[in-house]
């Protein structure tokens, strides 16, 4: 008898072997790993994974949702090395594989709370940005993808389109200093009639901090050296 | 000597040592004037290719609402390159400075000069 997982959990062909009182060998591949179960007299009598014997190799194979079977009867088992009746194996996994879920939602809930945390420093950071920059407008972390990650604005201030626009006109920069063997491009500062716009790589030049600030009332050596001071800051606030 | 490579060869003057290059460059990416003091900085690409910055530049200022741009300023590890529009936008100044430069100094050297650099261009 040979089948996959997907049709027959490896929970049920436990039982049924067990119920059947079947003598057999069920051979279980999942990838690479492949385990061999022995039934006898209505019980696993021993179970074999790589150097793993016993209970253990049971518990694990209950956790495989995905790959092959095939289960050969009138095959004995060439020793014991399990005495647990199969329900308290069955029962055993199950409290197992419930422990293993709730530490996994457990991880995924900590790394929620740490993407959180992260992107309201970024926020706090910004903000902070903000009274320090005369004139200021907007400031934004944005990815080279030009998707912003964290912002704050003063005003009515399309955020998401500046992020866009200067990431294009940022890696259009870096390509062109690249070609000159000008060494890395630090920051870039474009100024309009209405607007300085400055953009500046974090530690991680796959970011920039970009900051936009009124040019009549900005100070572009102060926007420069906030945007150096800033830049090292929400570098350290970035989960690298 | 035209009246327009003067007002360069004054520039440099100015500057002194710290400068690497400065160009008077069609929005076409070919430079007009050109005064270079650093062989290794290859003044001709970084015209062409800063022309394309400045198109760029002059696309993302009109889509984000923020007016005509004026200039540009890329710091990088070894210089700082300027780059400012002249007159009605169909030419644009390039000058690039090294680090030791001190910037301020330098921007307000284009501004003393971008009206003369404008009105030298021949026509």
């Amino acid at each position: 008898m040979q089948g996959n997982l997907r049709d027959m959990a490896v929970a049920d062909l436990i039982q049924h072997n067990c119920q059947d009182g079947k003598t057999a060998q069920l051979l279980i591949r999942h990838g690479e790993r492949q385990a061999a179960l022995y039934f006898k007299d209505g019980n696993v009598e021993h179970a074999v994974l790589g150097a793993l014997q016993g209970e253990e190799v049971v518990y694990q194979v209950l956790g495989w949702e995905q790959g092959e079977f095939s289960l050969e009867t009138g095959v004995t088992s060439p020793q014991r090395t399990i005495n647990k009746s199969w329900p308290g194996l069955l029962m055993e996994g199950a409290r197992r594989l419930d422990e293993a879920k709730i530490k996994i939602d457990h991880q995924e809930l900590t790394q929620l709370q740490e993407v959180n945390s992260m992107a309201g420093e970024l926020d706090n950071l910004l903000m902070n940005l903000s009274k320090e920059v005369d004139g200021f407008v907007a400031a934004a972390v944005v990815g080279m993808d030009g998707l912003g990650i964290a912002g704050y604005t003063e005003g009515m201030f399309d955020l998401e389109a500046v992020n866009a626009q200067m990431t294009l006109l940022f890696k259009l920069v870096n390509t062109t200093v690249d070609r000159l063997m000008a060494d890395n491009v630090e920051d870039f500062l474009l100024t309009t009639e209405r607007a300085y716009l400055l953009v500046r790589y974090l530690s991680d030049t796959k970011f920039y901090l970009g900051i936009t600030a009124d040019r009549r009332k900005a100070n572009l050596g102060n926007m420069r050296l906030i945007s150096r001071i800033y830049a090292e800051r929400l570098s350290k606030a970035m989960p690298y | 000597m035209t009246k327009l490579d003067d007002l360069l060869q004054e520039v440099r003057l100015q500057l002194g040592s710290d400068l690497l290059s400065t160009d008077v460059v069609g929005t076409d990416g070919m430079s007009i004037a050109s005064v270079s003091s650093a062989p290794n900085f290859d003044a001709s690409a970084a015209a062409a290719r800063f022309a394309m910055v400045m198109k760029l530049a002059g696309n993302v200022a009109g889509k984000i609402n923020q007016g005509k741009v004026d200039d540009t300023l890329t710091t990088t590890g070894k210089a700082y390159i300027l780059t400012r529009f002249l007159g009605d936008g169909t030419y644009y100044w390039m000058v690039a400075v090294t680090k030791e430069a001190v910037l301020g100094m330098v921007r307000m050297l284009m501004n003393e000069y971008v009206d003369q650099i404008w009105k030298a261009i021949p026509r």
